[in-house]
């Protein structure tokens, strides 16, 4: 986040943590920080999982509050961020291909500690790496 | 770690992708800038803001920056290409490639000119030759896109509009097409691999036949209804003024009867009223004119399972998004549901591995009798594959939002393996259906309530050929009775028509004449390319037809 | 007749299994007792001592006309009452529920009278006249083919069936309609099956531990036992298909 990226233009690869559970909050939060802490060459970090609403959607409820207790503030690298879902997957760009033998090495360290009910591990890319239709549509 | 040594592999074939083929894109845009960065998306901010303010509501949320990114629903990968989008890219009301595929289906209309030569020669005794072949040609191409030839003071279409229409010609007869201006043929020898302009110029023969684009714009305004007549007009036009005829003869007549009716392809035939299209409406397409439309096999045509999956993707698009998704359910389209068939590589996987099967195991492709046996067998074994992989993986298993989308794919797999061992369509769609009762008797469960319908009385009219029963597997389409509204299966419909052709190094599934039409590097839509026109579609690179900019104010 | 009625093919276990929950004969093993009470209180439609709604007057009030078919088919206790006709609908993990939507269609068809039953790949739905339904959702809270973790009960936005289970091992569910309670070491429901929120938890008991799941599961899986594996089923299911291929709509005119 605050490191400045490199300027070639290439889309990066990407370290996908596949767990075998939906992780809860308090997982997410500490697989996250010890990422940013404990590999150094890691750009950005993207989830993704099921959405947890803030209320419900549909049905004779709707708009009552869902309360899904996993739905909460963290805090990732000291910035506090709404987690929006259960987390089921975490992509963690590295910032180049030549550091990602090393960062695959010290993200299952990682993960064997935090995830005693199991992971898998891929190296990939992911996540668009050109601007879509829907990126204007959404103005990012 | 598991699959340790394929991540290596994997690792070096990425290396070799980002260090010496590196794309012209800034990925920097996605982690750190947001929407500042870029001019262009500053300028769909201020517009959206301006439209916002008009309208009174808000119309688009500005980017806010957040350190992690979240994300319910990651990027697609269109199969077989390199490009991520996502799900919103591939409605087709956002994506400009899609809608131009359907736009090029729609305004082709394949015309045949012999009828017409022999009446001009027959019955008025004028001589026709390549010359005046010529003449008409450049005639037509004139009045096609609204240009006047007969009439003095008829109001013109702007060429600025119409400019993706023209009308080229095609046949078996090399000496013929010799003689023809370049501009106007589409080369049967130049556009297909040898074996296959042979067998295309056999099944042809010696007839000419024209290969005409109405304007897109044309059929946006008007329907595919409009493209036959459309198209008559002006043929019949054309030979008016080129061979300087009366426009009062009755020969004029039968121009435009044989242009109309006798010497004409529709893409989609004429659906029943209570579906109330007319002809060319996607609706009317066969499977087999859908898989001729595809032009996986005449540029790679070492890979039948591509052709396969090509069609899979535009029958996606063309069947299931466009056509049951809004022209019959009035629905948004069913976008999502139908991007499981050609996104991901997850029927691509199955696919291959079906083919490889059929290789190893099985004596090679169209090696085997369409027997009850064989598909008992071999669809097992395909099914089997796809249905564990969901039950081994559960990325596999999120992979898709729904319990249909695991069917259909599933069946998909089992129908186009199936018929690309027997060479047979029907023996393929029969594996569909083997594939059906096999997955809801495994899992107990299956897709939603249609399934439990057209899926387990399919196997019944699978094999039948009588007209009110059944047909070859090629000439049914979404107009089939027992298929009319099946959802999510059409675009494994048409793959099954197409894996049987492409496995033989068949020229084409059904018509050769539409094989033809659609090898035309005129048309805007490359349809050897379906999923990466998709997805440059959704990136925002894919320029279609059917322009306005001309009449409207400028901004 | 000779004939007896087989319920299904297989030797596998999970053949068996699905036998058991077939045969009307067999008694499903009660596992837990939820109060009626509570059920009612999941089930959302009405409060616990709450009269029930009615659409028609009792059928003994209704001049009913001379019908042999009405004079054979006795009704249900709602529909003589005059219930309105309400929903249970059941959301299976595909991680090892012990009942899967199918298997649940088939069961109800052959244990219940007076239900209307729809099948999808996540869910399964049962309507029928409400006091009848409040029965038997609470023989089907509390029998063997729920379990706590694995099995929600849900009314709408039921996805999750597919899903990874969470850390806790419940099936996930947007809605949180159901909790783990780490203390009791039991799964709570603190709102009804629509999601609106209920005065005070309900517990659904204890989630069945995978050994038992295993051993009760009515599914086929690669990580389990294949269909494959299972001849007399593969037998069964590919003859289907070879009668509606052969005979069209009329397989009882195959000669095998």
């Amino acid at each position: 986040m605050a490191k400045k990226p490199p300027q070639e233009q290439i889309p990066l690869p990407e370290v996908l943590i596949f767990p075998a559970r939906l992780l809860k909050a308090e997982t997410t939060e500490k697989l996250l920080n010890r990422i940013y802490d404990d590999v150094p060459h890691v750009r950005h970090i993207t989830v993704s999982g099921e959405s947890l609403p803030a209320t419900l959607n549909a049905g004779p409820g709707k708009g009552l509050p869902a309360e899904h207790p996993e739905r909460r503030i963290i805090k990732v690298k000291g910035q506090e961020v709404e987690l929006r879902l259960l987390v089921g997957r975490v992509f963690v760009e590295i910032d180049d291909i030549d550091n990602v033998d090393d960062s695959l090495a010290r993200i299952e360290s990682i993960c064997n500690e935090l995830l005693p009910f199991g992971f898998s591990l891929e190296v990939g890319r992911y996540s668009k790496f050109k601007p879509t239709v829907t990126d204007y549509k959404k103005c990012r | 770690m598991a699959g340790k040594e394929k991540d290596k592999l994997f690792l070096a074939a990425m290396k070799k992708k980002f260090k010496e083929a590196p794309t012209e894109v800034n990925t920097n845009y996605y982690t750190f800038g947001g929407w500042k960065q870029s001019k262009r998306k500053r300028e769909w901010v201020e517009q959206a803001n301006k439209i916002a303010k008009q309208r009174g509501i808000p119309m688009m949320n500005q980017d806010i920056g957040v350190p992690l990114g979240q994300r319910v629903l990651m990027p697609y990968q269109l199969s077989h290409t390199d490009i991520y989008v996502e799900a919103d890219d591939l409605h087709f009301v956002n994506n400009a490639a899609m809608q131009q595929a359907w736009d090029d289906i729609r305004r082709t209309v394949v015309s045949g000119l012999d009828t017409a030569h022999a009446v001009i020669e027959k019955r008025l005794g004028k001589e026709v030759t390549p010359e005046t072949i010529n003449h008409y040609l450049e005639t037509v191409n004139h009045a096609m896109p609204g240009g006047a030839v007969v009439q003095e003071h008829m109001a013109e279409c702007s060429p600025a509009l119409t400019a993706d229409c023209y009308v080229k010609v095609f046949s078996g007869d090399d000496e013929l097409i010799d003689e023809i201006d370049k501009p106007y043929v589409i080369n049967i020898n130049k556009e297909f691999p040898a074996d296959q302009a042979k067998q295309l110029k056999e099944a042809i023969g010696k007839g000419l036949w024209q290969a005409i684009r109405c304007p897109t714009i044309v059929g946006r305004v008007c329907d595919g209804g409009t493209m036959s007549r459309w198209s008559a007009m002006q043929i019949s036009m054309s030979f008016i003024s080129s061979y300087k005829l009366a426009a009062g003869e009755a020969a004029i007549a039968d121009f435009a009867f044989a242009a109309k009716h006798a010497s004409v392809l529709e893409m989609g035939t004429m659906m029943p009223a209570r579906r109330a299209r007319g002809p060319n409406e996607p609706g009317g397409i066969p499977f087999g004119f859908l898989a001729d439309m595809v032009q996986s096999q005449r540029k790679y045509p070492d890979d039948p399972v591509r052709a396969s999956l090509e069609t899979v993707a535009l029958g996606a698009v063309i069947f299931d998004q466009i056509y049951l998704g809004s022209y019959m359910s009035g629905g948004v389209g069913f976008t999502q549901y139908a991007t499981a068939a050609y996104t991901d590589n997850i029927l691509e996987d199955y696919c291959y591995w079906a083919a490889d099967l059929v290789k190893t195991k099985y004596g090679g492709l169209c090696k085997s009798k369409p027997t009850m046996e064989l598909i008992e067998k071999l669809g097992t074994e395909i099914n089997s594959y796809a249905l564990e992989m969901y039950e081994k993986y559960p990325a596999a298993m999120e992979a898709h939002f729904g319990g249909s989308q695991r069917a259909t794919v599933a069946a998909a797999a089992t129908g186009i393996g199936v018929a690309m061992a027997t060479a047979n369509a029907n023996a393929g769609v029969n594996a569909w259906y083997l594939s059906m009762l096999q997955h809801r008797e495994r899992m107990g469960r299956l897709g939603f309530y249609g399934y439990d319908l057209q899926d387990m009385c399919g196997a019944s009219n699978s094999l039948s050929y009588r007209s009110d029963e059944g047909l070859p597997h090629e000439l049914r389409g979404p107009n089939y009775p027992n298929y009319a509204m099946n959802v999510g299966h059409l675009s494994g419909y048409a793959g099954i028509a197409c894996a049987p052709h492409a496995a033989r190094g068949d020229a084409f599934a059904c018509n050769p004449l539409i094989k033809v039409a659609f090898a035309d590097k005129n048309l805007p839509f490359d349809f050897a390319n379906i999923t990466k026109e998709f997805g440059r579609g959704g990136l925002r690179e894919f320029m279609p037809a059917g322009e306005r900019t001309v009449i409207i104010p400028a901004k | 007749m000779a004939y007896k009625r087989q319920f299904y093919p297989g030797t596998s276990l999970p053949a068996k299994n699905r036998r058991k929950f077939y045969d009307p004969n067999y008694k499903l093993e009660k596992l837990r007792d939820v109060a009626m009470d509570d059920v009612v209180r999941i089930l959302g439609h009405r409060k616990p001592g709450e009269d029930y709604k009615s659409i028609h007057p009792p059928l003994d009030e209704c001049n009913e006309p001379d019908c042999p078919v009405r004079q054979m088919v006795v009704p249900i206790e709602g529909a003589k009452k005059g219930d309105r006709i309400r929903y249970v609908q059941f959301t299976d993990s595909v991680y090892w529920a012990p009942a899967i939507p199918y298997i649940r269609a088939n069961m109800y068809m052959s244990r219940l009278r007076g239900i209307d039953t729809g099948t999808l790949s996540g869910r399964q739905i049962i309507e029928m006249r409400e006091r009848d339904l409040e029965k038997v959702s609470k023989e089907y809270i509390d029998n063997e083919t729920f379990d706590p973790a694995r099995t929600g009960i849900r009314g709408a936005t039921v996805h999750g069936h597919a899903c990874r289970l969470d850390e806790n091992g419940l099936m996930f569910d947007a809605w949180q309609r159901y909790r783990w309670n780490a203390k009791k070491g039991e799964v709570e429901y603190v709102k009804d099956q629509v999601a609106i929120p209920l005065d005070k938890p309900i517990s659904v008991g204890k989630p069945m531990e995978d050994k038992w799941l295993k051993a009760h599961t009515t599914m086929f899986r690669a990580d389990g036992v294949d269909m494959r594996d299972d001849a007399e089923v593969m037998a069964q299911n590919l003859r289907i298909h070879r009668l509606r291929t052969l005979c069209g709509y009329q397989s009882f005119a195959q000669k095998e």
